[in-house]
């Protein structure tokens, strides 16, 4: 099976600090697989908003593949190529991205709220930092709204100072506020696909 | 006890209480301890393990945590010296008198 991998700079794992040996050479876990101790860890496609780092990785995957939430579990795997496309750029688009949805999040709280001319404000802005500037005076003076805008204002806040996660992690809670798990779920399916379209992934696996 | 428990089990609802299964920063405190230790069910490590990826604060709080420890485990058994003779003889002859 052919899945992905994120992991640090120098092909690092992000939790084991497992060095991973170059592509093609295989890695077999010692013991019988359990989530997050033992096994070799990968993400299909949607489980990729939840382990974003500093590299991507194409791995194969050796023996029963076992799922689990926002992951997956074998007991072997080999690096094959990395994703040469998932760069700091790549990264920072994907962050303003997530940005912006949280932003049209806060525009749909105000317009429910009854607010429309300050949605229509919010929704002008062209720019991040006009987004925090608009929804941190909004916020102070729409308390009804206040936690949608609040958020959005992190996730402009996030993608400015470069935290694509950070900025993922609101879009999908601003999401939650307006539609609950649903809205949560849509938001992070919505987050994986901008990332296979991207990057070029094949999002069937 | 984590096992199947949301992370907000326990505390008293509000505006940011989350309805779907992820640990916050202040949960995250809580589990440290069970963190280090690798005594966290795989469900919860694999929470604690998403939050991280996201959470500056809560990374740096782990290295923080971890530094702490391997100074600890740096520190020696050794006793400390025994007071001179003198002060023994001092400390018994106050006691003798105040008795």
């Amino acid at each position: 099976m052919i899945a992905h991998k994120f992991l640090r700079s120098g092909r690092i794992g992000p939790f084991s600090q497992f060095q991973w040996p170059e592509p093609g050479v295989w890695v077999h876990a010692p013991q019988d697989l359990v989530a997050c101790r033992r096994g070799i860890h990968a993400c299909r496609p949607g489980d990729l908003p939840w382990w974003l780092a500093d590299e991507l990785w194409e791995i194969e995957l050796g023996g029963p593949v076992q799922p689990d939430e926002h992951k997956i579990i074998a007991p072997a795997g080999r690096l094959r190529a990395q994703i040469e496309a998932w760069t700091p750029a790549c990264a920072q688009d994907y962050a303003d991205a997530c940005a912006w949805r949280a932003q049209e999040r806060a525009v749909q709280a105000l317009t429910r709220a009854g607010h429309p001319r300050d949605a229509h404000r919010l929704a002008a802005c062209e720019t991040l930092d006009d987004v925090l500037a608009a929804t941190r005076q909004l916020a102070g003076d729409i308390p009804e709204s206040r936690i949608s805008l609040t958020m959005a204002g992190d996730g402009a806040f996030r993608a400015l100072t470069g935290a694509p996660p950070t900025s993922a992690y609101i879009a999908a809670h601003a999401a939650m506020r307006l539609d609950g798990a649903a809205g949560y779920a849509a938001e992070r399916a919505w987050q994986s696909q901008w990332l296979v379209e991207r990057l070029g992934l094949d999002g069937r696996h | 006890m984590h096992n199947s428990a949301p992370p907000n089990n326990g505390h008293s609802p509000s505006e940011f209480d989350l309805p779907v299964d992820e640990v916050s920063c202040q949960h995250f405190v809580e589990l440290v301890t069970e963190y280090f230790e690798g005594a966290l069910s795989a469900r919860t490590l694999s929470r604690v393990e998403e939050h991280l990826v996201m959470c500056d604060w809560c990374v740096t709080y782990v290295e923080q945590m971890r530094a702490t420890i391997a100074s600890l485990r740096e520190l020696t058994d050794e006793r400390s010296p025994e007071p001179p003779d003198s002060v023994v003889a001092a400390l018994r002859s106050r006691r003798a008198g105040g008795a």
